[in-house]
């Protein structure tokens, strides 16, 4: 059942998604799989009596944290699982009434290579450097086929990339992968998935690596790929928004075990469990008014200390006091159309934001600015050869002004390689900006010198992505958090005493000063990470993703916590972010920035509500909205983010645009910034933008 | 697979010290290394209550066979090996130690500086290393103590010289490999000052490391020791140490064998138990897993 002719998978458009029957022997049955690992600690069961099965043309999503076991199920139960510590795995695996888990390996390896496909979070290591892309999809071809002829085999592969959406296949396939963006290497991977028509498709965390506007054309690709080969597809995931996109039905996992699970609709809609409820409840989304986030209390669980009760029960709201929460482990047991592990199924639904919250009210843009930045650029030379000439330029920042008001938040929005991390780093002279000026509360940052510029430093302070790098592992949380403290010469038992008050007011335990980072978990850390911010009193915090490398449970928290801090202390934000629902939920103003420069930029409210600018609109349509009856077919954006590099003359966006492709004006003019609709604007037919 | 790495990590920081001795102890030979080196530092401090003669006092007969007065007999000038022995064990160690301690004292701060702000300071620093790196750790040392003479303190000098380069290599790769990570920007970021980051925020994370490579570079300047020792470059006598007995030996080996073998053996059983110490600290610090064997730290 191959597609007619050689065109590529063409979105079904307007296809309403049938909920269809899924009759038959299911592809793919997982039975009471049990997996442990021996760790110094202890024996730690990462998988507890999963069962789940998949039928053909079905797409099942398996949701969860770091740590539930998601990813651990499949590779166990493929016999994938490859860590020395690998202390028991039991259970079915039956790929086609087959159980992989009884074969002998060489038996399995087969098996596999003829039924499942895998795709994995990173594109770039899933494929082999040093060989030709296409060569590489040929090779998983005839190990299949051996009567395949090379060039038989060359033509099916190009044949592939077409259908995957690889353009001028007959020249990527002699490419290597370093050649193509993260985007193109995840359609090739895809590609070799389908090459064989598997029986079985694994999809683990496909586009989390991915720019939401290349995840958004893969996940369409998926779906078509999954309807194309009729393949049972697992799709695995944190992210709930994906779920409701793709999925037919959900399985919930928490701390190894499958906590419910039932169709999208129902999962979204009536939520069984008190975490599923709860996780839909903490997530930012951007179909609903933006308000306080009802944040999961406490931490992922730790695997290691197994309790006797529901291992959700210490953060749950309904049953954390119950006795038979506490004592008695809850069973899958079938529900309303699917199955809970729950002993008070029934309530987890009042545990769902009512529609109606009251929206938390913008604050006025009129405070005076505590940061401005004018004409502010940032040219990184790019050098090659013997020596070291400058070959090219790459603009990362490129004529970008802004103003922070006391107290009020800017969100800056934008893809990777938009420059938005350089503008931020260069806002406290990690990077010195090529041109332009920075004014903290009046005075000029770049001119500062000496005493100055320390003093200045103070005022502006960083909170990082990565919770797990930005701590300094070898010093106390404590000392962590009063370094600026020390650097600004504020004497050892002052710095003390404000780090103590500073931990209880971002949530620590004042007694745990004294630990290392190592010690605590990742959103704990971001805590750690904050109060150090806010240690030497600053007049702005720059947070740059600040928690996107956190579990979705611990994220609302976080945001929860940043905007109470600023209530508190009338601290303002630069809030740098991918993530436009974080962002809206956030900002007071918010800027979009492309290439180095600031396309569209306005009050949050009135910028989310109608877009003005094509790139902002793409954007807002490529975010999956965790909610399944929503679902649109769409293809926003094509193509990936530019290369900064690339010399452009006119509209910076053209490439992309569905409007401006074809304009002359586009490509003439580069559109300055402009007021359209009580916003700020670079396009030239914003007012086209619906 | 992320998940179970990062479940292993929470695992592994729990307890600091704690994990780390029970990561060391991972290791049987280890364990059996560290004692071993405690059973040597403790006669090199405690030599005079252990000895049951002085280093360099003279008795009955010279070249005796091992007996009751002499458990391992005497040296050609009448004093007793055993003794002698415990006593080396202090030149071995303090030569050991101090060398691998002045290395590290002047290639940590190199090989940080250079990695750390990279550029020409790099590349002189480390062409200078590379110089030192091409002439053979025996040839310098004997350059050097030929010039400036024989003495504990030169023998230490000459030795650390040579174990520059090693300490300012891992050093400059430690740094290099932590130089982007965001505590460092971080701390950049916060206004300290770039040697405040350098020997306060890198260095303090390359503690691990460093201390393995001291270990490492201990025993072989226990080796190149006693190597010049014999070569008669060593500490001067009548100063006992494992090298000069060897050399002193040399000539009797048939008629008093314990007189060659057991100095001999103490060298042998201080490197092998500085080796594995150092074996141990690797698996402590996580450079290495309990089943590697050591890869050959020259």
């Amino acid at each position: 059942m191959r597609v007619a002719g050689s065109g590529r998978l063409r979105p079904a458009t307007a296809e309403p998604h049938p909920v269809e029957e899924h009759p038959g022997e299911p592809a793919l049955r997982i039975d009471d799989l049990v997996v442990e690992f021996a760790t110094p600690a202890g024996t730690v069961r990462a998988v507890d009596h999963v069962t789940y099965q998949v039928a053909r043309g079905e797409t099942l999503a398996v949701v969860g944290e770091t740590g539930s076991g998601k990813s651990v199920t499949v590779l166990a139960a493929l016999g994938l699982l490859s860590a020395g510590n690998v202390h028991r795995v039991s259970g079915r695996a039956e790929v086609g009434g087959q159980d992989l888990l009884a074969l002998p390996a060489r038996e399995r390896r087969t098996r596999l290579g003829a039924d499942v496909a895998m795709i994995f979070q990173d594109p770039m290591s899933a494929l082999d450097p040093v060989q030709r892309v296409g060569d590489q999809i040929a090779e998983a071809l005839r190990a299949h086929d051996r009567a395949l002829t090379a060039r038989t085999a060359r033509a099916r592969v190009l044949e592939l990339l077409t259908q995957v959406g690889v353009p001028q296949p007959e020249i990527r396939y002699d490419q290597y992968p370093h050649q193509f963006s993260g985007g193109m290497c995840q359609r090739v991977v895809i590609a070799m998935a389908i090459a064989n028509r598997p029986t079985v498709l694994i999809a683990d965390e496909p586009t989390t690596a991915l720019d939401v506007s290349v995840q958004a054309q893969i996940l369409e690709l998926l779906r078509l790929a999954a309807r194309e080969t009729g393949a049972a597809t697992v799709l695995i995931t944190h992210d709930l928004g994906v779920v409701a996109e793709m999925a037919d039905r959900a399985a919930v996992m928490y701390a190894g075990r499958i906590v419910e699970t039932a169709p999208v609709a129902r999962i979204f809609g009536r939520p069984q469990h008190p975490y599923t409820a709860s996780l839909l409840a903490s997530l930012p989304r951007l179909d609903q008014p933006r308000g306080r986030l009802r944040a999961i209390p406490g931490q992922p669980p730790d695997l290691r200390e197994r309790s006797a009760g529901c291992a959700f029960a210490p953060r749950c709201p309904i049953g954390g006091d119950l006795p038979e929460c506490r004592t008695e482990r809850p069973l899958l047991v079938p529900r309303d159309d699917g199955a809970v592990a729950c002993h008070h199924a029934g309530q987890a639904v009042t545990l769902l934001p009512q529609p109606g919250a009251r929206p938390s009210a913008a604050r006025p843009d009129d405070a005076p600015a505590v940061v401005e930045v004018a004409g502010l650029a940032k040219v990184f030379p790019i050098r090659r050869g013997l020596l070291a000439r400058t070959v090219a330029t790459a603009r990362a920042v490129d004529g970008v002004d802004l103003r922070i008001g006391q107290g009020s938040t800017l969100g800056l929005v934008g893809e990777s390689g938009c420059g938005k991390s350089t503008l931020a780093r260069s806002l406290i002279r990690l990077l010195e900006p090529t041109a332009g000026s920075i004014r903290i509360d009046g005075a000029d940052l770049l001119r500062a010198n000496g005493r100055q510029l320390r003093r200045l430093r103070q005022r502006v302070q960083m909170v990082y992505q990565d919770p797990y790098s930005s701590l300094n592992p070898r010093l106390s949380v404590g000392d962590n958090a009063a370094e600026p403290l020390r650097l600004a010469g504020v004497p050892r038992t002052e710095r003390r005493r404000t780090v103590l008050e500073l931990f209880e007011k971002v949530g620590l335990r004042p007694e745990h000063a004294d630990r290392l980072p190592a010690e605590f978990s990742g959103g704990q850390r971001q805590r750690v990470a904050i109060a150090r911010a806010l240690a030497p009193g600053p007049a702005l915090v720059i947070f740059d993703e600040p928690v996107s490398a956190l579990d979705v449970s611990v994220q609302a928290q976080v945001l929860n916590l940043l905007r109470d801090l600023q209530d508190e202390t009338g601290v303002a934000y630069l809030f740098v972010s991918h993530d436009l629902s974080v962002v809206r939920q956030m900002a007071d103003t918010v800027a979009v920035m492309y290439l180095g420069a600031i396309v569209e930029t306005g009050a949050a409210g009135q910028l989310y509500r109608r877009p003005r600018h094509p790139y902002t609109r793409a954007l807002l349509d490529s975010i999956p909205v965790p909610d399944p009856s929503v679902r649109r077919s769409r293809v926003p954006l094509t193509g990936d983010p530019p290369d900064p590099t690339a010399a452009t003359t006119g509209c910076r966006f053209r490439s992309r645009c569905p409007l401006g492709r074809d304009r002359a004006a586009c490509a003439d003019r580069t559109p300055e910034l402009r007021q359209v609709d009580g916003r700020w604007t670079a396009c030239h037919f914003a007012e086209e933008v619906a | 697979m992320t998940t179970l790495s990062m479940a292993a990590e929470r695992v592994r920081a729990r307890s600091g010290a704690r994990t780390f001795l029970s990561r060391y102890a991972r290791s049987r030979s280890a364990v059996v290394g560290a004692i071993g080196l405690l059973v040597i530092v403790v006669c090199a401090v405690a030599a005079p209550l252990l000895a049951p003669y002085g280093p360099t006092a003279q008795s009955a007969g010279s070249l005796l066979g091992p007996s009751g007065s002499h458990w391992l007999g005497t040296d050609d000038l009448g004093r007793d090996i055993l003794s002698r022995a415990i006593y080396g064990a202090r030149a071995s160690l303090t030569v050991g130690c101090g060398s691998a301690a002045l290395g590290a004292l002047i290639g940590v701060p190199l090989g940080v500086v250079a990695g750390y702000l990279g550029r020409w300071t790099d590349s002189v620093s480390m062409r200078f290393v590379d110089l030192l790196l091409a002439v053979p750790t025996v040839l310098l040392a004997l350059v050097i103590t030929a010039v400036i003479g024989a003495s504990r303190i030169n023998l230490i000098v000459a030795i650390g010289v040579a174990a520059i380069p090693q300490f300012a290599r891992l050093a400059r790769a430690a740094t290099l490999s932590i130089r982007d990570r965001d505590f460092v920007v971080a701390s950049r970021g916060m206004g300290a000052t770039t040697p405040d980051t350098m020997f306060r925020t890198v260095l303090l994370n390359l503690l691990g490391p460093i201390m393995v490579q001291l270990v490492i570079t201990a025993s072989l300047a226990v080796v190149v020791e006693a190597g010049l020792s014999v070569l008669g470059l060593g500490v001067p006598p009548p100063t006992p140490s494992w090298g000069g007995m060897l050399q002193e030996a040399r000539g009797y080996l048939y008629q008093s064998p314990t007189f060659g073998v057991f100095p001999g053996l103490c060298l042998a059983i201080t490197v092998f138990c500085m080796d594995r110490v150092g074996h141990g600290l690797r698996i402590a610090v996580g450079v290495e897993s309990a089943g590697a064997t050591t890869r050959a730290a020259i």
